[in-house]
């Protein structure tokens, strides 16, 4: 119990942080900009480690026909 | 959590069992789906869940990101499945109790939005106490979705807005990861309409969260001078 609450507050502080960076923020980076940001992502190692889709259709079509459920993970690439 | 567990030969091991989706919120316009974070139920990074092949919300990851761990998600989702089939069952058949578990099922997974969950509460004959436990959970519903709108400064001001809004009719959300967020769109919205009593109360408040955390502090200077900037604005 005391660890699920003191994971809990520290994932507060986090969202926290980092909507305080977020809600600062000025200026938007360009679409191009972002667009880099995206690309750059996708390429990260992890995504090659395993049978990852990036395709949200595809993946719910690929469980429907596997008759297996999805296990889904969102990150992001606007901010690092 | 990418550069260890999920990508290490064991999570890839573990994988097999399921089919493994990642989603990129990009903020690039053209991105299909920019919106699915919010629409399956989730309000920051990283955000693990277990769906189903028609893109139900069957369990939150909310544990540590072991592999252990994840598979225990994964036997939770396949558990909530079975229950949720059964509780639609019931429902169809004018179970009253069975229609109200599955709201709350459908809103703690993230199934419903605000709109839909708000509907779908209407049809349901609720005690004083019920409507309370439910409205709790509109609440944080509804800030979840409009601080999950926050893209821009612009968006920003317009979220602003309405949780200054939300606040005006008591409705403060009372999940902890939301209330930090919430507090801070009310002083954007507090300084931009100079209104100091405003700024203090939404001070105060993020104060009582994040006050004592070293961390914080850099975001509670400026918030400070802000303020103090407003106060010899009007004298």
């Amino acid at each position: 119990m005391i660890r699920r609450r003191a994971v809990a507050a520290s994932a507060a502080l986090a969202f926290f942080l980092a909507g305080a960076a977020t809600l600062s923020a000025q200026q938007e980076p360009s679409q191009e900009e972002l667009a880099q940001r995206r690309t750059k992502k996708l390429e990260a190692q992890f995504l090659k480690s395993a049978a990852w889709s990036t395709d949200y259709d595809a993946a719910l079509k690929l469980a429907k026909e596997s008759g297996k459920l999805v296990f889904a993970y969102f990150t992001r690439s606007y901010n690092p | 959590m990418e550069s260890g567990t999920l990508s290490s030969s064991e999570f890839a091991e573990w994988s097999k069992s399921v089919v493994l989706f990642c989603h990129v919120t990009s903020r690039v316009q053209s991105d299909k789906h920019q919106d699915l974070l919010t629409r399956k139920g989730g309000n920051g990074f990283p955000y693990l869940i277990v769906m189903d092949g028609a893109g139900t919300v069957l369990a939150r990851h909310d544990a540590d990101r072991t592999i252990a761990a994840f598979d225990a998600t994964l036997k939770s989702a396949e558990k909530t499945a079975k229950s949720l089939a059964e509780l639609e069952a019931k429902s169809a058949q004018g179970d009253a109790a069975a229609k109200k578990e599955l709201l709350r099922t459908r809103i703690s997974l993230g199934q419903l939005n605000f709109e839909q969950a708000s509907a779908a509460l209407k049809e349901l004959t609720l005690s004083d106490a019920e409507k309370a436990d439910f409205e709790k959970t509109l609440v944080n519903l509804e800030a979840s979705e409009i601080l999950n709108g926050v893209v821009s400064a612009e968006t920003h001001a317009a979220a602003g807005k309405r949780l200054a809004q939300m606040l005006a009719a008591g409705r403060i959300p009372s999940e902890e990861q939301l209330a930090g967020g919430y507090w801070q769109g009310i002083l954007k919205h507090a300084e931009k309409e100079a209104d100091i009593a405003l700024y203090e109360r939404g001070l105060t408040e993020l104060r009582k969260m994040f006050g004592s955390d070293a961390r914080a502090k850099p975001y509670f200077d400026d918030w400070e001078k802000t303020l103090e900037a407003m106060r010899a604005k009007k004298g």
